[in-house]
């Protein structure tokens, strides 16, 4: 594989993103491993015949899931990625938008429409999340496959069926594998969706792991099945690793070219995205309903109160949680994309910087409280802990979404940057960090969407006075009153108008 | 035979083939020049498909092709970049074309390696295509192109960019191939001479 | 330019460390001007009713939020000894014995009491001309088949408490059997208060398929303050018998840096004022014999006289064998 030339320096650049890791993750996780990890705990519960049903659930649900999500999610990138039509940007932030909602916002608006509980309802709630993962992982690799292969393709007999899957498959398979391992991992630690429209008989690992932890206190028993998952989820890592192919090949670059013929396929882009979004975007509109319609009755009051007033049922302001939110997305940001980027160009081995993938959030909340409680790393109640925590969550996405974009970079260009007497350091400065600059966006709107939507990890931290929005949405829906509920469904709405905004630009 | 009707391809409002008619007998090889930029590459690009047409028509052996989409109209390319397949081997590449039409193995591994015969490459029989030089991509783009039967094959400029000595090998080759094929070829070059060289007829494009 | 970005991060560590108080416990308070309130995040009470506290002691109040009552406890117990805060708010007549078992607080006394009570909605009932039920039995009648959603008990307080309803008014041999009955009667289960209330519920704005709802005795008060348009009577109204009693503690923390200013912070919370201010920005009744009602909540809000109580120990002892027992009946 090519091999970045600052790769020799791969053990420099690799400290920051090390350090911070192990700081934020490592540490926090193997003292909560070490405190609370009984191996008898273990067996017991290796031996629990309705434990192994609650892993066997969370693994075909999620095979499921990951499944039904490619088959929306592929044809669909692949029309936003080789053709460029009016709408198609909107397109990309409405299918993104989802991702960063709070759980019972998506699984509200699914049950309205689909107005039953089942696993057909959850797999639906699965692929409106997880659509806009493969949108921003196989996206970019998408559009770099170089389209006259695919004339050559049919030049020599292949429908477009065979094209893709003789000749581009091929060439995305990494990304199309990595992104595919990132849904089945959303899917498979799914908590919230899952426990709405499954029903109480319906649990995932992950579910439990909170319960034993939070509801009964068995600290031990939580530990256990979060080693349980974590195996699961490691093993799942080691089989897609061993079939991704070592792409000995560099990527030839081209630019994306809207298709100018093919007069039978003109319309089959608009129609795939229509569909996707129509999949997609149809529990969005049932949130919007929802702060819109009250008792049959319309009304703008519960947007005009997120925007000017102040709501009882929240300790603070709307203004303020929204300001909350967006200063931590940037926050996050800010500290998660250059890490990422550090990761990308050193082509190190993925496995440390996977980790937050594979353990549960609940393990990690859990070591997050009892390694930075006493001084002088007392920070588990500093507000700027949260968005460090949202950048350690975000860095396994944020890494996978800028590996294509750096392997772009062709050999030949800073080769020619250095004969013409640029150092690397200004060779990477001058010539390969603007060609970067698009996906460095992106990158930054997809932390920035992760830190939105987090949930789970930082649910156990402690703030004071400073809300996110889906603590926020949380804490109005969780109220009688109609009024109350109407505002959740508006901020929910407004993080989705929001999303939608700054998706279809990045 | 290939016979080129009335043929127009215009972009944006600007017109790129203006009104082309011409007739290719079966077998023969018809060369057309013209500097570069003047559309060569556009007209290969109509009449195999990839480019619509604004009207004109297409006909092989008197069938119209020209509503039919590229991979059902049997018209082998070689474009100028080559396009080998990267994840695919020589051979790989060669008998993708097969593979398609379904050609079972013996008669793949048979065609596939007369093919490389015929372009003199036998020993990079499973060498990875980006290994290959300059020349030896070129040669490999036109066994792909030959290997399944077309029966008409387009050639874009397949000698520019080459040094001198691997020209005039390529040339020499590629006027021997076209001789003992019997597929209908059009080729597209700036060059005068290698268009004398390589085919029948020849006709330069006019400016639009 | 990434190494700067690095060594700026550990600067940031180093301040930021730096900053933090030192951990030492002293028996007198540390640094006079604020003591810490730790507490769920539903904890939302009126604005400004903390000002006649700083300006009676010179210390300003910080409430710290995080999570609900659950998580709220077993982080407190993650990190018994060393606490986030002074004064813990958030503790229930369930939670209480896990708390003592791990001597959280050097203190606790009642705070403020409520009840776990299904709710029902008025208009389904009277539309259909059905009357509503008025007793746990009812519930589990063919007259009121398919019409009641209930919380899991293992992950929500409401469900819990109702649950523990059951067990007292039906004695610790006969609650499965009345179970038993019930999910034969469809009763359905959802896995929190807002998946119950606000989307299966038909009596709210989800307008779900369930005229009965397991929640909170201050629940049809809640609905007439934060109605939509303005209303005189609540679209909502609670059977008194299945009532739950549910008594909320607040105590200081064992550990605390501030243990004199969180004795002060808790007298003011169990004063008058705080205590007047209770019912309609936290929906809680008062334990101050004192403290008036609003005359919202003495019209609306339900608090029996004789609720259903399960002592606190008890709760502790059976509470697990009692959630599996609950599960392998449901499930």
């Amino acid at each position: 594989m090519e091999k970045h030339h600052l790769v020799s320096k791969t053990k420099v650049i690799l400290i920051a993103p090390v350090v911070f890791l192990s700081v934020f993750f490592v540490v926090p996780v193997a003292n909560a491993l070490l405190r609370f990890f009984r191996f008898s705990e273990f067996s017991n519960v290796l031996g629990n015949q309705s434990l192994r049903g609650v892993a066997w659930f969370s693994l075909w649900q999620a095979i499921l899931s990951t499944l039904a999500t490619l088959a929306i999610g592929l044809p669909v990138t692949w029309a936003l990625s080789r053709f460029t039509f009016r709408g198609s940007r909107i397109a990309r932030g409405i299918l993104t938008a989802p991702f960063v909602l709070p759980a019972v916002v998506v699984a509200a608006g699914v049950l309205a429409i689909s107005d039953s509980r089942g696993v057909a309802p959850i797999i639906w709630a699965h692929v409106v999340f997880n659509v806009s993962v493969i949108l921003r992982i196989v996206g970019p690799r998408w559009t770099m496959v170089n389209l006259r292969l695919e004339h050559a393709a049919a030049t020599l007999g292949a429908r477009p069926s065979r094209t893709f899957t003789l000749v581009v498959l091929p060439q995305i398979s990494d990304a199309v594998i990595s992104a595919a391992t990132l849904v089945f991992i959303y899917c498979f630690t799914s908590f919230g969706v899952i426990a709405i429209l499954g029903g109480v008989s319906r649990r995932t690992l992950e579910s439990e792991i909170c319960t034993q932890a939070v509801r009964l206190g068995n600290t031990a028993t939580a530990t256990a099945l979060a080693v349980v998952q974590a195996i699961i989820i490691g093993a799942v890592f080691f089989i897609t690793r061993r079939s991704s192919r070592s792409q000995s090949t560099s990527l030839q670059v081209s630019s994306v070219q809207p298709l100018q013929t093919k007069p039978t396929h003109r319309a089959t882009p608009l129609i795939i995205t229509v569909t996707a979004i129509i999949i997609v975007a149809s529990p969005l509109l049932a949130t919007v309903y929802r702060s819109l319609v009250v008792n049959s009755q319309f009304s703008f009051s519960a947007w005009r109160t997120i925007f000017s007033g102040s709501l009882p049922a929240l300790s603070v302001s709307p203004q303020s949680v929204i300001t909350t939110s967006l200063v931590f997305a940037i926050a996050a940001a800010l500290i998660c994309v250059p890490l990422a980027l550090l990761v990308a160009i050193s082509s190190a081995p993925r496995a440390l910087f996977s980790l937050p993938l594979i353990v549960s959030a609940a393990t990690l909340g859990i070591g997050l409280i009892i390694s930075f409680n006493r001084s002088p790393f007392s920070w588990r109640s500093e507000r700027w802990f949260i968005p460090v925590i949202h950048a350690v969550i975000a860095l396994p996405l944020v890494i996978r979404a800028l590996e294509p974009a750096v392997k772009a970079i062709p050999a030949s260009l800073r080769n020619a940057s250095a004969t013409l007497g640029a150092s690397p350091f200004t060779t990477w400065h001058r010539v390969e960090l603007p060609l970067l600059k698009p996906a460095l966006l992106r990158a930054t709107g997809l932390s920035m969407a992760v830190s939105l939507g987090e949930f789970g990890a930082t649910s156990f931290l402690s703030r004071s006075g400073s809300t996110t929005l889906p603590i926020a949405i949380a804490q109005l829906l969780g109220r009688p009153g109609a009024a109350t509920q109407q505002a959740g469904f508006a901020l929910a709405a407004l993080m989705v108008l929001v999303t939608v905004g700054v998706m279809s630009r990045a | 035979m290939l016979n080129v009707s009335n043929l127009s391809v215009a972009f944006n409002n600007r017109v790129i083939v203006d009104n082309l008619s011409f007739t290719v007998p079966t077998g023969e090889t018809l060369a057309i020049t013209g500097p570069s930029g003047i559309g060569k590459t556009t007209l290969l690009h109509a009449i195999c498909g990839i480019i619509r047409t604004t009207h004109g028509t297409i006909h092989i052996d008197n069938v119209d092709i020209s509503a039919l989409p590229t991979h059902k109209r049997g018209i082998g390319l070689v474009s100028q970049t080559g396009d080998l397949f990267p994840t695919m081997t020589v051979s790989q590449n060669i008998e993708f074309g097969l593979r398609i039409a379904k050609i079972s193995k013996t008669d793949r591994t048979s065609r596939v390696s007369e093919l490389l015969e015929m372009v003199n490459l036998a020993h990079l029989a499973h060498r990875n295509v980006a290994e290959l030089s300059g020349g030896e991509a070129r040669r490999i783009a036109l066994a792909r192109a030959l290997a399944p039967r077309p029966q008409v094959l387009l050639l874009d400029e397949p000698l520019s960019g080459l040094d001198q000595e691997t020209h005039k090998s390529l040339m020499s080759d590629l006027a021997r191939v076209l001789k003992q094929t019997t597929t209908t070829a059009l080729l597209v070059t700036h060059d005068q001479i290698e268009a004398d060289f390589l085919a029948n007829m020849t006709f330069v494009l006019p400016r639009t | 330019m990434k190494k700067s970005r690095a060594l700026a991060a550990s600067l940031l560590v180093v301040v930021a460390s730096a900053c933090s108080s030192s951990a030492a416990n002293t028996s007198s308070d540390a640094t006079p001007k604020e003591v810490t309130l730790l507490t769920y995040d539903a904890f939302t009470p009126q604005d400004k009713i903390f000002d006649a506290f700083t300006a009676a002691t010179g210390a300003k109040v910080k409430v710290v939020t995080g999570g609900d009552s659950g998580v709220l406890i077993s982080k407190a117990i993650l990190t018994a000894g060393t606490p986030e805060g002074d004064v813990l708010w958030g503790l229930d007549n369930t939670l209480l014995s896990r708390a003592q078992k791990a001597k959280l607080l050097t203190s606790y006394e009642p705070v403020d009491f409520g009840d776990i009570c299904v709710n029902y909605d008025k208009q389904w009932f009277t539309s259909r001309s059905v009357a509503p039920p008025t007793s746990l039995e009812d519930l589990a009648l063919p007259t009121y088949k398919n019409l009641l959603t209930v919380q899991d008990p293992v992950a929500s307080s409401p469900g819990l408490g109702f649950l523990l309803g059951t067990i007292t008014h039906f004695g610790a041999d006969k609650w499965q059997n009345y179970w038993k009955l019930l999910k034969a009667n469809g009763v359905h289960v959802s896995p929190d208060w807002t998946t119950a209330y606000t989307i299966d519920f038909s009596g709210s704005s989800g307008k779900g398929k369930y005229p009965l709802v397991v929640s909170y005795g201050s629940s049809p008060p809640a609905e007439v303050l934060y109605s939509e348009k303005p209303i005189d009577t609540p679209p909502t109204a609670v059977i008194e018998s299945t009532c739950f009693r549910q008594t909320e503690y607040v105590g200081a923390l064992r550990g605390s840096r501030n243990p004199n200013l969180a004795a002060l912070l808790i007298s003011y919370l169990l004063d008058v004022p705080f205590q007047e201010s209770m019912p309609l920005s936290l929906f809680v009744f008062p334990v101050n014999k004192k403290a008036t009602l609003p005359e919202l909540f003495s019209k609306f809000a339900v608090a029996p006289k004789t609720p259903l109580t399960l002592d606190p120990s008890e709760i502790e002892k059976n509470r697990d064998s009692w959630l599996s027992t609950w599960r392998n009946i449901i499930l």
